[in-house]
């Protein structure tokens, strides 16, 4: 059999096709910014925290979870947020790193951790003052 | 080929003379600046017809802001008020006429509130270092020893020669809960001075408004204490400020505990009296800064009865079980 | 003679499902750069995909016991019995496309079938992740974890393609026994 028959080439071109769309749609999504971040965390999918990145000047740790449910230490700095430590076995969510405007979620699955960006423009667009 | 090219040229004339027509000058154009100051984000936004007045209207403000950072900061070592905290033990020493006037005016609410306000808590607060790195779960012998040093009783102020004296080693004043309250109504009387008559300054989420907003009067919301990106509460003023303490601006968490930022003198932990948003509306934004506080720290009871006896002075207060409590003279729509 | 409970054939199922273990140790225990779920080489489909394409008396329900040894061995070796729920749905999603995209498409080469694999493995693991933090947002990763897959596919197809090229008296002699 052939190795480079008609077949075989519109597979190659197909995946490849598929790959350069994923790879570009990536580049997008990594890159998209929303306005007025705000983060949420989520753990056991209910929001325990947010916070306004764009005005958040101090620096802080957010410690969430307990010896049960696995604890993610939480730093808050220069308005942007990120997990420092965590007691999960895999640590992607350390290694993520630090997030500030964009959209791609930090993520710890095993504690079921989840850093959200959304944007508080929509909220506070009525609005003349938010009073906080 | 010739056609389309006009047609083309015709949308294009037409679109910038939308655009040209919409800046009409004449029109009040808001004017946004945003600095860094009191530990927080400062944003003025003016609306004038000109820009330069706007601007030199900005300007003044904020050098007026600067200053007032300059004499109350207690991190920035040569301020006023660091000096006061290292020395004020050891020898009286005179401050100058505006540090007294806040110092006077955080003995009065310190009286007012019972206490529920104090600006004699440095030492609580540098011992839990809530908002900082350091921030942690102090011992009870050290919370002890740490209120041992707190207290306004322990604050002498001579009005006849400006004096300040300590009555305690370790006294430590923080003004951090009038300095902005009191930023923003020195700022906003520079504005008013320098022509400006419609103005929203948001002093790191304290409000203070100028003028009526061409008749429409201001919409100002109120965070929602449980989920701080969005909105509870929907107000509309006219010639107001508007300031919320709540448990959700600095605070870490430890074990699912939430500790934060205004604390009890009496138990010298985070305040836990179940409010935990007290939002303050009425014309002078210090005693809004100021009541905020001691309302968050007395709980909704004690903060009711506390108004009785005060006048123009409008509040929301929300507890941990999302209970609403409003006065009477104001109108508020409740978002959820 | 038709022999329901066919020792060798569970020999050789047994022997497969240590291979793809060891495979998935060793990857394990090898660092990769990477910090993104889901997204790494994924060698133990080899062995799948190697089960699959041997056909004849391999069938999909072998196909399916081999892999939930493999799974279930791991997850109790490494004690993250948490993560199961993912390497099932991925793993099952994955074993579901291969075997239909093999009958599908007549003689489909093995990096194509494991492509499609791949990428059904991590569709399903990242449905998975979103189900259990309910969140949609985890989507944004969709599209690194696709192209992810497209490489680990053609990695682990490409290596089952040449063990078939390089061995077929070997593979004729797996068959046989």
């Amino acid at each position: 059999m052939k190795l480079l028959n008609k077949r075989n080439i519109v597979y190659t071109c197909v995946i490849f096709a598929l790959f350069a769309g994923c790879v570009a749609a990536w580049f997008f999504i990594r890159n998209s910014e929303v306005e007025e971040a705000f983060a949420v965390i989520y753990k056991n999918s209910e929001q325990v925290q947010s916070v306004d990145l764009s005005s958040e000047t101090s620096e802080y740790q957010i410690s969430v979870g307990s010896a049960e449910t696995g604890i993610n230490i939480i730093l808050i700095k220069d308005g942007a947020i990120g997990v420092i430590s965590a007691d999960c076995p895999d640590q992607i969510c350390v290694h993520t790193g630090f997030i500030k405007n964009r959209i791609v979620p930090v993520v710890c699955l095993p504690n079921k951790l989840e850093i959200r960006i959304v944007s508080g423009d929509k909220v506070h667009g009525v609005f003349d003052a938010v009073a906080r | 080929m010739k056609i389309k090219f006009l047609l083309l040229s015709g949308f294009l004339f037409l679109f910038c003379g939308c655009q040209w027509f919409q800046n009409v000058p004449n029109q009040p154009q808001p004017v946004t600046r945003t600095e860094y100051a009191l530990g927080t984000i400062i944003s003025v936004r003016v609306n004038h017809a000109s820009g330069e007045i706007a601007d030199s209207a900005l300007d003044k403000a904020f050098s007026r802001l600067f200053e007032i950072e300059r004499i109350t900061s207690a991190k920035l070592p040569d301020s006023e008020l660091f000096f006061i905290n290292q020395n004020a033990f050891e020898s009286t020493v005179i401050v100058s006429e505006e540090l007294f006037f806040l110092l006077k005016s955080g003995l009065t609410y310190a009286e007012l509130t019972g206490g529920a306000f104090d600006i004699t808590l440095g030492s609580i607060v540098d011992l839990w270092g809530i908002g900082t790195n350091n921030a942690r779960i102090p011992s009870q012998s050290e919370i002890s020893k740490a209120l041992e040093n707190c207290g306004f009783e322990h604050l002498v102020l001579n009005e006849d020669e400006f004096s300040v004296r300590f009555l305690k080693e370790g006294l430590k004043l923080d003004l951090g809960a009038i300095a902005k309250g009191y930023a923003a109504d020195e700022m906003k009387q520079v504005l008013a001075e320098n022509g400006i008559t419609s103005a929203v300054l948001d002093l790191g989420g304290n409000i203070i408004t100028i003028g009526n907003n061409a008749g429409n009067g201001w919409i100002v919301g109120i965070t929602d204490p449980l989920i701080p990106n969005e909105i509870c509460a929907k107000l509309h003023v006219y010639d107001k400020t508007i300031v919320t303490s709540g448990n959700y601006e600095r605070f870490f968490m430890y074990e699912d505990t939430r500790y934060h930022h205004i604390f009890d003198r009496r138990t010298g932990f985070p305040s836990d009296s179940g409010i935990i948003s007290a939002t303050v509306i009425t014309d002078v934004s210090m005693t809004a800064d100021a009541l905020s506080t001691a309302f968050f720290v007395l709980g909704t009871e004690e903060a009711v009865k506390l108004t009785e006896n005060l006048s123009g002075i409008e509040y929301i207060l929300i507890d941990r079980n999302l209970n609403f409590s409003i006065s009477e003279g104001i109108e508020v729509e409740i978002i959820k | 003679m038709k022999n329901r409970f066919n020792i060798k054939k569970l020999l050789i199922s047994t022997l497969f499902s240590v291979i793809a273990l060891v495979i998935f140790v060793i990857e394990a225990q090898i660092p990769f750069p990477v910090s993104i779920y889901g997204l790494k080489p994924g060698l133990a489909n080899i062995v799948i995909l190697f089960v699959l394409f041997l056909g004849g008396k391999w069938k999909a329900r072998d196909l399916f016991l081999i892999f939930l040894v493999r799974v279930l061995l791991a997850a109790f070796i490494t004690g993250q019995t948490m993560s199961l729920i993912y390497s099932l749905t991925g793993g099952i999603a994955a074993l579901l496309t291969m075997i239909a995209v093999k009958a599908g498409f007549k003689n489909a080469p093995a990096p194509f079938v494991s492509v499609t694999g791949a990428i059904a493995h991590n569709t399903g693991q990242l449905a998975a992740a979103a189900f259990v933090l309910q969140s949609t947002s985890v989507f944004a990763y969709f599209p690194v974890l696709i192209a992810g897959g497209i490489i680990s596919g053609l990695l682990t197809g490409f290596v089952v393609w040449g063990l078939f090229r390089t061995y077929p008296k070997f593979i004729s002699y797996i068959n046989y026994i």
